[in-house]
């Protein structure tokens, strides 16, 4: 009869042990979706928000989702030294230099087009993913230079090929003081 | 009056071993034998009205104008920017704007006649205690006085930001603990009434429950004056020991109350509120007498021919102007140090000017000229910056990731919270010039959040973009027929955009053939 007791009650407590150990695994996979979203979230914000694709990615967003999920942080061109540095950062992984499949580190740089050679087909109008072309019909077009964000997305539909890309006039380098003698440790140190 | 002995007891028990910093080899006794003297004035000034954050500066006068003294020429937006006065009567001789740094530049030729033509201003008062505190805020807006510490903020501003919190201390700072600077401790010696006055009209503006002086013992003549000045006053004299930088004002309320203040956040916040001695002066001759800000006193420090002493500066005046009326070799114009040794920089622009910011000139020696030229080592992790650093940063780690440019870990480190005191630079055994190097960490980070701010305002305009495309597919199939319509009137997307297209790319090749052959054919002939 004890024995019985002793069984049953070894019986429930595996059973309640059970219960438990599922209830905790179903918690945990529920919290791993804004756990990953939010992830997703702080990736996207230091990502530079071209859309250009250069990444292998069409936009900035799903190359966020895609290095929460594993793909590698030195994809992105016109984020260039300071977006890996970033990203490295916030994945606790070793900042590594840009990948040259993918492009070289772009300076800052906006879209131009040569207005009297714009028919005003719309295509770079409809190409802009963040309306920085302003233009109708058979009208001429313009980049509103500070909406442009470099992406290029613009040239390649331009059937007349009057869009250039051209650097921004804003200075992005910073140069350190330059008081020392030549010193082979700074080429190591100044890599990210 | 109270002297605050607690002070110098803490001193006693080394409590300011902890405020950090350290006793400095002073040189302002060369300056301050002789009192200030006054400069004749120079036969131009330069005045700067820089930009206000959203719209270019508004000037009253035109090149050619003829303005009097203490005409306000430039008008302002808000409190943020004080407006700008003619020091004497002049010509308005140009007006330059330099677009990237968002300057205007008066010129100002000055009219020998009549020098003593002056603009009306306000009326003098004989009793500031008849107006209420916001009165006497708006009359120190509209006579323009800013703040002589370093950073030139105008008073006004300061204050209406803090009459939204509740001030417990006012402190006049006239600690000055830079060791080559001398221009407060020569005013407060012979204007301590006026220093005194300012400071009540301060207390009232700003309705702070209790006043006091800061000062550093060894100004033994300042202290002397400013207790004849404050004889049955109960605004506190507050001593403390000669240490740098005390004379920064989160070191200085940690020094005097114990308060620990983050240098990155206002001092507002732990209800004390902070004016440099020379604005409480500047203070009581705008509220008394009506007279707007027009000049400061500048402490003049070199090797001779110059004569070390404290001027009384119109704003304006150009550096090498004063320094040659003191008596300077032109040929060590590339040697000029602007606000002292410790936290100066070096002159670039010899065209610069004085303006409410600049409180001491100084031209190096040869031997400290050699010293900076040394060569900079490696940094041996001595750790001599680190018990320097008077806010407990780590120098020697903020000096690597400033190398490394790594925005991150300069913010973790607290780079924001670095006063510039110049204090590793100085004791550094490598001779690393760490101020420069925190001074490219800074900009580094200024660069990496203007880039996020830009990708967040990509970011919003990219969702806006997305979300109408997805409008524009979700509408109902009679919307979208009749927008097609319409579309193929102004649009040439449809049956006849093919043709036309064509016919527009062929025009483009045709001129761009066209003009090609017009270019090609000089060139032919260089060939």
């Amino acid at each position: 009869m004890a024995a019985d007791l002793v069984n049953w009650i070894g019986w429930l407590l595996s059973a309640a042990l059970g219960l438990w150990l599922l209830v905790r695994l179903v918690a945990y996979l529920r919290l791993q979706i804004p756990r990953q979203q939010a992830l997703v979230i702080k990736i996207d914000r230091v990502l530079p928000q071209t859309q250009c694709g250069k990444c292998g990615y069409p936009g900035c967003r799903p190359y966020a989702e895609a290095i929460a999920a594993g793909a590698a942080i030195n994809r992105c061109p016109p984020g260039g030294h300071r977006t890996i540095v970033a990203l490295a950062r916030l994945l606790n992984e070793q900042p590594r230099p840009l990948d040259p499949a993918h492009g070289d580190i772009e300076p800052s740089q906006v879209a131009f087009i040569r207005e009297d050679e714009c028919i005003g087909c719309m295509k770079c109008i409809r190409a802009c993913p963040v309306d920085a072309i302003l233009g109708s019909g058979k009208l001429m077009h313009t980049v509103i230079a500070s909406e442009c964000t470099g992406c290029d997305l613009c040239v390649e539909p331009c059937p007349v090929d009057c869009i250039d890309i051209i650097p921004d006039l804003e200075p992005a380098q910073v140069s350190l003081p330059h008081r020392r003698v030549d010193n082979p440790l700074d080429e190591l140190e100044a890599q990210p | 009056m109270i002297v605050n002995k607690r002070l110098l007891l803490r001193a006693k028990h080394g409590a300011f071993s902890r405020a950090g910093g350290m006793k400095l080899t002073s040189t302002k006794a060369a300056a301050l034998r002789c009192g200030i003297s006054s400069m004749p004035p120079p036969p131009r000034l330069f005045l700067e009205v820089a930009d206000h954050r959203s719209r270019p500066a508004a000037l009253l006068v035109k090149a050619g104008d003829k303005v009097r003294k203490f005409q306000q020429l430039s008008r302002t937006v808000d409190l943020s920017q004080a407006p700008v006065f003619s020091p004497l009567s002049a010509t308005v001789a140009a007006i330059s704007r330099d677009a990237h740094t968002r300057r205007t530049t008066i010129r100002l030729d000055i009219l020998a006649s009549d020098e003593n033509a002056e603009s009306e201003t306000l009326p003098p008062l004989t009793d500031y205690g008849s107006l209420t505190a916001a009165q006497i805020t708006e009359r120190i807006a509209i006579l323009g006085v800013s703040g002589l510490g370093g950073r030139g903020m105008p008073v006004a501003h300061k204050l209406a930001a803090a009459k939204k919190r509740r001030v417990q201390q006012l402190i006049i700072n006239a600690v000055e603990s830079d060791p080559d600077i001398s221009a407060d401790e020569a005013m407060i010696r012979e204007r301590s009434k006026a220093v005194v006055e300012g400071a009540r009209i301060l207390q009232r503006a700003s309705s702070a429950e209790r006043c006091g002086i800061a000062i550093s013992k060894e100004k033994k003549a300042a202290i002397a004056a400013l207790r004849a000045a404050l004889a049955g006053s109960d605004i506190e004299l507050l001593i403390l020991p000669t240490h740098y930088p005390l004379g920064e004002e989160h070191r200085l309320i940690y020094a005097l109350f114990g308060t620990e203040t983050a240098p990155s956040a206002s001092i507002l916040d732990a209800g004390f509120l902070c004016f440099n001695a020379a604005t409480a002066h500047a203070v009581a001759l705008a509220v008394n007498r009506g007279e707007p800000m027009i000049s400061r006193i500048v402490s003049v420090d070199g090797p001779t021919p110059l004569r070390p002493q404290n001027c009384e500066v119109l704003f304006g005046t150009p550096i090498w102007h004063l320094l040659e009326v003191c008596g300077a070799d032109p040929a060590q114009k590339d040697r000029t140090l602007i606000n002292g040794s410790m936290r100066g920089q070096l002159l670039e622009n010899t065209q610069a000017v004085v303006h409410s910011g600049v409180r001491g000139v100084r031209i190096l020696d040869a031997s400290e000229l050699l010293q900076s030229d040394e060569l900079e080592r490696n940094c041996i992790n001595c750790g001599h910056c680190v018990s320097a650093c008077p806010v407990n940063l780590q120098p020697q780690a903020l000096f690597r990731a400033s190398r490394a440019r790594d925005t991150f870990q300069l913010a973790a480190l607290g780079l924001e919270d670095c006063i510039d005191c110049g204090l590793c630079d100085q004791v550094c055994p490598s001779h690393l010039p760490l101020r420069d190097y925190f001074g490219a960490g800074r900009s580094e980070m200024r660069l990496w959040q203007g880039s996020v701010d830009r990708a967040d305002h990509f970011r919003n305009r990219f969702d806006a973009h997305q979300a109408r495309a997805e409008r524009k597919l979700r509408r109902p199939q009679s919307v979208a027929l009749a927008a097609r319509q319409s579309d193929s009137k102004t649009e040439f997307s449809r049956t006849s955009a093919k043709a036309e297209i064509a016919a527009a790319v062929a025009r483009v090749k045709a001129r761009r053939a066209e003009r090609a052959e017009d270019q090609g054919s000089p060139r032919k002939d260089d060939d």
